[in-house]
């Protein structure tokens, strides 16, 4: 099947799906938390999310964790802490 | 005098900044029982010419910086360099630096203990992550969310106050986050705790020693 113009790249994808992920995993938090990350005053969990959403430093650096977190578990980091 | 002295810089402009100006005030009255000179930058003190007075006057042994900060640089009150790399990091020759700050392991942390000939420093090569509970923001010491980060972290510079070396100090701090993320994961912990883990653990990755 020929891929059109408006079909993501796996690369894509995979972009979105971890988007999506730390999305959800940020959801999860009670809403009265607030995250502090980098200079700046802190975020509400609305907040975020919405970095997140727009793609912004803080959104990217907040998909790195999560996505980071999961790989070391994944890989058994946390054991190597007996 | 005693020989024994610590200089914090606490600004306290924003919401993280004002966490760890709580937080800290434990470690200064560690050091003050443990007949440690104190010199206490706080709030609007914790600017680079108050900063720079007082390390080139008092000369203390263990300098505890918390506020903002980059790869090369750590910020004091509304967010003032207070100490760069090649610009002043040679005030840092001969302490034992611990820099509650973001990233700024990564090049300041590195240069001044490889070049400027500090003892060690021990800082976050990342951004240094902080929750807080929106109920408990009029009593930070109060805040049990806070608590997930801030003990782990207090415990680096009150294990040097206690007389240990920055390698145990970091051993020490490295061992508490990881006793809190494994009781995070276990039965007993809030489920709405659980959450916690993923940031918990990657401060306790960033953090660093360099000696």
């Amino acid at each position: 099947m020929k891929k059109n113009n408006h079909t993501p790249t796996d690369k894509q994808q995979l972009k979105e799906d971890m988007k999506q992920l730390a999305i959800a995993r940020l959801k999860s938090i009670p809403s009265q938390y607030q995250i502090s990350v980098g200079g700046g005053g802190g975020l509400t969990r609305k907040e975020a999310v919405e970095n997140i959403e727009n793609d912004s430093e803080i959104g990217k650096e907040l998909i790195d964790i999560e996505i980071e977190f999961l790989r070391d578990m994944a890989k058994g980091e946390l054991y190597k802490y007996e | 005098m005693s020989n024994l002295s610590l200089l914090v810089t606490r600004p306290n402009h924003d919401r993280p900044t004002n966490y760890l100006c709580h937080w800290s005030q434990l470690v200064i009255d560690l050091a003050k029982q443990k007949n440690f000179s104190v010199y206490d930058l706080k709030g609007k003190k914790a600017n680079k010419k108050t900063f720079s007075s007082y390390v080139k006057k008092n000369n203390p042994q263990i300098i505890f910086f918390n506020g903002h900060g980059d790869v090369d640089k750590i910020t004091g009150i509304n967010d003032e360099v207070l100490i760069e790399v090649d610009k002043n990091d040679h005030l840092l020759k001969g302490r034992i630096i611990y820099a509650r700050s973001c990233r700024s392991a990564q090049i300041l942390g590195v240069n001044c203990v490889k070049k400027k000939k500090a003892v060690a420093f021990i800082g976050y090569k990342n951004d240094f992550i902080l929750f807080n509970d929106e109920e408990k923001i009029t009593k930070p010491l109060s805040d049990r969310i806070a608590s997930y980060f801030l003990e782990p972290s207090n415990l680096v510079i009150t294990t040097i106050i206690k007389g240990n070396s920055p390698e145990e100090a970091y051993d020490r701090s490295q061992k508490e986050s990881i006793r809190k993320i494994k009781f995070l994961l276990s039965p007993k912990a809030p489920a709405e705790e659980k959450s916690l883990i993923t940031y918990m653990w990657r401060n306790m990755r960033a953090q660093v020693i360099i000696n």
